[in-house]
């Protein structure tokens, strides 16, 4: 957690933790999907972010989503965890 | 500072776009406001955050024009072309964002045009949030002539050797014996970058050069507590910062 608060912080993001989680949860009620579209929403959210940045912020959510045990992955593609 | 005015008092002011010429002859944007009349008024740079040359920079310098103030903010993501200020920020994100020698040329030149003003008093001062903060601690730091210097949440004033990059090469702590003015620093205790650990170690090192400052950190709010257009929004910590920083300005640039 303190890593992801700390990227938001450090890029001046315009969310919190719980709006990137819900985020991901969002769009994993629609079924599996890649990083990049997650990062492709965070950027809709977000515009002041170049899409690395946004990617960056993908993958740090995920980390901690995958720790909670909540997501899992295969590569590129996140499956909400069953 | 807030429902200060006399409603029969007169009051007024003029914002807009303005070109200044920096260092390099090259010429920015600006938005510039300032109260009408003779003055003379005290002169303050707004050094805008990494999501860009925005609205809610617009409104400040209104706000601060507003409290008797010529107020300037120079477009530091010119060279990164024109769009909407987030169309320019994620380009200017994307370049791997503005460096130093830029914002430090470009604060400079804002610095003069104030001054030349026929309405400057001679004094100003510089004050900046987020990426702004950290800039402008590291200007007030390496270029002479600031009164006095607000720095709100600036995170990598404090740098580990494998955060510095090619923008950003030296960690502007490093410059605190060069500070030349008073500081003002702005902190929220649940900000990570600062954390209120940098914080001290920001704190520690102006103590032992023996610089003026005062750093006021607030519980319950963490990094853009002032930006109410965001959730970090946190309207009782802000009013009580922004009175801080009217106090802090007119004690260094009117009195």
């Amino acid at each position: 957690m303190a890593s992801l608060q700390y990227l938001i912080d450090s890029i001046c993001a315009n969310f919190s933790v719980k709006a990137l989680h819900d985020l991901v949860k969002a769009q994993l009620n629609r079924g599996p999907c890649l990083v990049s579209e997650i990062a492709r929403e965070i950027r809709c959210d977000d515009r002041t972010l170049d899409f690395a940045s946004s990617k960056e912020l993908a993958e740090a959510v995920l980390e901690v989503l995958e720790e909670s045990g909540e997501v899992t992955r295969e590569g590129d593609w996140v499956h909400r965890a069953t | 500072m807030w429902n200060q005015f006399g409603t029969n008092a007169y009051e007024g002011l003029l914002a807009e776009t303005a070109t200044i010429t920096k260092y390099n002859n090259e010429l920015i944007n600006a938005y510039f406001a300032r109260p009408l009349g003779p003055g003379p008024f005290p002169g303050i740079i707004l050094v805008h955050h990494l999501p860009g040359w925005d609205e809610f920079y617009r409104e400040t310098a209104r706000r601060f024009a507003q409290h008797g103030y010529a107020a300037i903010c120079p477009n530091l993501y010119q060279r990164f072309g024109d769009g909407t200020p987030e169309e320019v920020a994620a380009t200017a994100r994307g370049q791997g964002g503005v460096r130093d020698e830029s914002v430090i040329g470009d604060c400079e030149a804002a610095m003069r045009y104030l001054k030349a003003l026929p309405t400057s008093n001679g004094r100003v001062g510089i004050i900046g949030t987020c990426s702004g903060g950290r800039h402008s601690f590291l200007v007030a730091c390496r270029v002479n002539g600031f009164s006095a210097a607000v720095d709100c949440w600036g995170g990598r004033v404090v740098m580990s050797e494998q955060e510095l990059t090619v923008q950003q090469p030296v960690a502007p702590i490093q410059y605190t014996k060069d500070l030349q003015c008073p500081l003002l620093g702005i902190f929220g205790n649940d900000d990570t970058n600062p954390s209120p650990e940098m914080v001290e170690r920001h704190e520690a090192e102006i103590k032992k050069h023996g610089k003026t400052y005062e750093f006021h950190r607030y519980d319950g709010a963490g990094h853009g507590f002032w930006y109410y257009d965001r959730t970090a929004y946190r309207p009782q910590q802000a009013m009580d910062a922004w009175q801080k920083v009217f106090a802090f300005f007119s004690q260094h640039l009117q009195g």
